[in-house]
């Protein structure tokens, strides 16, 4: 094989078009739950006692220091940005590169923001604006359609199992041909992208880096792992079962400490090659697939009972009659409503084969395990486990699964957006101030200073695609969504800000922060911000009372 | 006569774009082969330059530089008199936090920021005292920046400079 052919497969693919496009999706999703979840919370820091070291140097003189309230503003502007994004079907790049800036901006204006997956974040980000922009009808039709002819040459031909089965299952379920109605391009079509590789390069390195720090003579011994550990105490499970097969701490630790590398090591392997893996689309994967699929739609009721109703029972039944009986009943009652067409479809065979599908199994499941350890533990590391899954499960499983399930996600989707957009061509603009009209209300409800203002550039923007939905009807349905987008997030940015702790615990550690720094007026302030947004039992009234005695006393 | 133009690849059966040929193909080959060399260029600095404690970009999450345990102290000399500095009551405890973990571009920025603080001292002095990951002590880091000349003086071991 020619070197230019596999530095091509490497640099394009061509990869599952799923992948690209569900990983934006969902990685724009987690970011904005994150960033209103995680951030807020310490967003009082910016600016505080007037001293600040951004993480790269020049930017202390290209940008004022940074306060909270271009901070908080700046959380408003990505996660409402990164739903509109990611909801929209072809979502404008300049808007992915307006995510991408300020959340680059947010951690890199402070050495406050020192976690080094927030700066991986905004790599993949990076990556994500050289993806080609992909719609969910491009990828699999418009349902409702007449099925599309099947042109010559898509006969199976090669393996007698898999034209089998696609001849059983096309003739068994004509009903299935409704959803599955045009699939233009067979059910994993291939995409050629170079931002793709950008991204699953970058995290091979990141993993090819964390094995160099994990070989460390600290780590290999297991006093690192002691360390964060706490000895052990925050694992007595792992502890626990070392115990019971006679293995010591020094035992576990060492072998702990050596089987992170080897991790790492499999896991940057796994993303190194996880742009070449796809491979292209053949005529004989297409028409196997598709038989598949149809084979699967047809017993979907089957799957449903085994894949839904079964694990609601189990879970209720585990209340009752313990966890055991429930995990037996389970394993057992799925394996029989699970049909044949499931086990067919999920161990087609898919891809390049053979070694590149062990090896992108293998970093699967090192992966996961890691990541799920690495949250077992309890380190203090943000959301970074929740992206690494995300990644490894979007990246590194077989296509087929990802594109059946984002098939069936979408079906709804793909049926109904553009009659429904179209049907009245002032939908837009009349959406477009119920927006503004909500933006501007969360954005002065959740009560954050910076928040407000941002909400009213919101506001601005959302009322501008409203409008130019109508003036331009060849954008209006795609501009319409936008703002719809733009409404869900303002609503789910009023639902996170309000519902959970991160208000109340960006005004008390703002109060502490003034206490200890002796500005009690600006502490009195805060604390009686945040005695208004206190769970029950921790009110603030004891450092309200204290700070007004000193106030009161003209302490310095 | 023959086009100048290169014709575009076909869309291959069952993708929905083309490989990108010609000057498109050599200038993403070029971008990502920048971008790979960037990416290992970063966190390789860290093994070839001199911050132990600045792992920032370097993929040393949980590194054993990481959980040394560290504290910090601060003084400064006013006129003829050292007198100590109560960190908590002059920075916001976050970058109290960084200054203990040993940042020295956090190190560097106090030093200075003090000095032109409204005490107006001579010398600022900070001073670190480690455990590493196995909980014994490191040598105490020292570093004293004379405000006069913003001289940055690091060393290391017992006693201070």
């Amino acid at each position: 094989m020619k070197p230019s052919t596999w530095l091509d497969r490497f640099a394009f693919g061509p990869v599952a078009a799923v992948r690209p496009w569900l990983l934006l999706k969902a990685t724009l999703l987690l970011l904005a739950v994150d960033v209103w979840h995680t951030h807020l919370g310490p967003a009082w820091r910016y600016g505080a006692a007037g001293f600040n070291v951004a993480h790269f140097g020049w930017m202390d003189g290209a940008f004022p220091m940074p306060t909270r309230e271009a901070y908080v503003a700046m959380l408003v502007g990505v996660g409402v940005g990164a739903i509109v994004t990611a909801l929209m079907a072809r979502p404008p790049r300049p808007l992915l590169v307006l995510v991408t800036f300020l959340y680059t901006w947010g951690w890199s204006c402070s050495m406050h923001d020192s976690y080094q997956h927030h700066y991986l974040i905004s790599l993949i980000l990076f990556g994500f604006c050289f993806f080609p922009r992909l719609d969910s009808t491009q990828l699999f039709g418009t349902v409702g359609e007449a099925p599309v002819a099947r042109p010559e040459g898509e006969r199976p031909r090669g393996k007698k199992t898999g034209a089998q089965v696609a001849a059983k299952a096309s003739t068994s379920s004509v009903a299935g041909s409704a959803v599955l109605a045009a699939l233009p391009h067979g059910v994993v079509p291939r995409v050629y992208s170079v931002g793709y590789a950008m991204v699953t390069s970058v995290v091979a390195i990141v993993y090819a880096f964390t094995a160099i720090s994990k070989s460390e003579v600290e780590w290999r011994d297991g006093d690192a792992l002691r360390n964060i550990t706490r000895d052990g105490t925050v694992i007595p499970d792992v502890m626990s079962l070392a115990h019971a097969v006679g293995m010591s701490d020094e035992t576990l630790f060492w072998l702990m400490g050596h089987s992170v590398i080897g991790v790492q090591i499999a896991c940057a392997l796994g993303y190194l090659l996880a742009s070449a893996r796809d491979g292209e689309s053949t005529a004989e994967e297409r028409t196997l697939l598709r038989g598949q699929l149809e084979a699967l739609h047809a017993d979907r009721v089957r799957i449903t009972i085994a894949l839904v109703v079964i694990p609601i029972a189990c879970l209720v039944a585990g209340r009752i009659v313990g966890v055991l009986p429930a995990l037996v009943l389970f394993v057992v009652a799925t394996g029989v409503a699970l049909p044949r067409s499931f086990h067919r479809f999920c161990f087609a065979p898919f891809g390049r084969p053979g070694g590149q599908a062990i090896l992108a199994a293998i970093a699967l499941l090192n992966a996961l395990s890691f990541h799920i350890g690495a949250e077992y533990i309890g380190l203090q590391i943000g959301w970074f486990s929740y992206y690494m899954l995300v990644l490894a499960l979007i990246a590194l499983t077989p296509a087929h699964w990802l594109s059946a399930l984002a098939m069936a996600l979408t079906a709804p989707f793909r049926r109904v957006r553009a009659p429904f957009l179209s049907r009245w061509p002032i939908s837009g603009p009349v959406l477009g101030i119920v927006a503004a009209i909500v933006a501007v209300a969360s954005g002065s409800a959740v009560d954050i200073p910076g928040a407000y203002q941002c909400s009213i550039l919101i506001a601005l923007a959302s009322f501008a695609a409203g409008l130019s939905a109508m003036v331009r009807p060849d954008l209006g349905a795609e501009r319409t969504r936008g703002v719809i987008a733009a409404l869900v997030a303002m609503l789910v940015l009023y639902a996170s800000f309000t519902m959970g702790g991160e208000r109340y615990d960006y005004y008390r550690f703002a109060g502490g922060d003034f206490r200890r720094r002796h500005e009690y007026p600006a502490a009195l302030e805060a604390y009686r911000e945040a005695d208004r947004y206190a769970p029950e039992g921790e009110g603030r009234a004891a450092q309200i009372h204290q700070m007004e005695q000193l106030i009161e006393s003209g302490a310095p | 006569m023959q086009s100048m133009v290169e014709p575009k690849s076909p869309v291959p059966k069952g993708a929905l774009n083309a490989p990108p040929t010609g000057n498109d193909r050599l200038i993403a080959l070029l971008g990502l082969g920048v971008w790979i060399a960037i990416m290992i260029a970063v966190p390789l600095r860290y093994y070839t330059g001199g911050d132990t404690y600045d792992e920032r970009f370097s993929w040393r999450m949980f590194s054993a530089v990481r959980v040394q345990q560290c504290s910090v102290s601060a003084s400064e000399i006013v006129g003829d008199r050292e007198r100590p500095i109560a960190l908590m009551e002059v920075l916001p405890a976050p970058w109290v936090s960084l200054l203990e973990r040993n940042r020295p571009a956090v190190l560097r920025r106090f030093l200075m920021w003090r000095c032109a603080s409204s005490a107006r001292p001579n010398a600022v002095r900070l001073t670190h005292t480690c455990q590493d990951a196995s909980g014994d002590p490191l040598p105490p880091l020292h570093r004293v920046i004379d405000c006069g000349t913003h001289v940055i003086e690091e060393t290391s071991g017992e006693g201070s400079p």
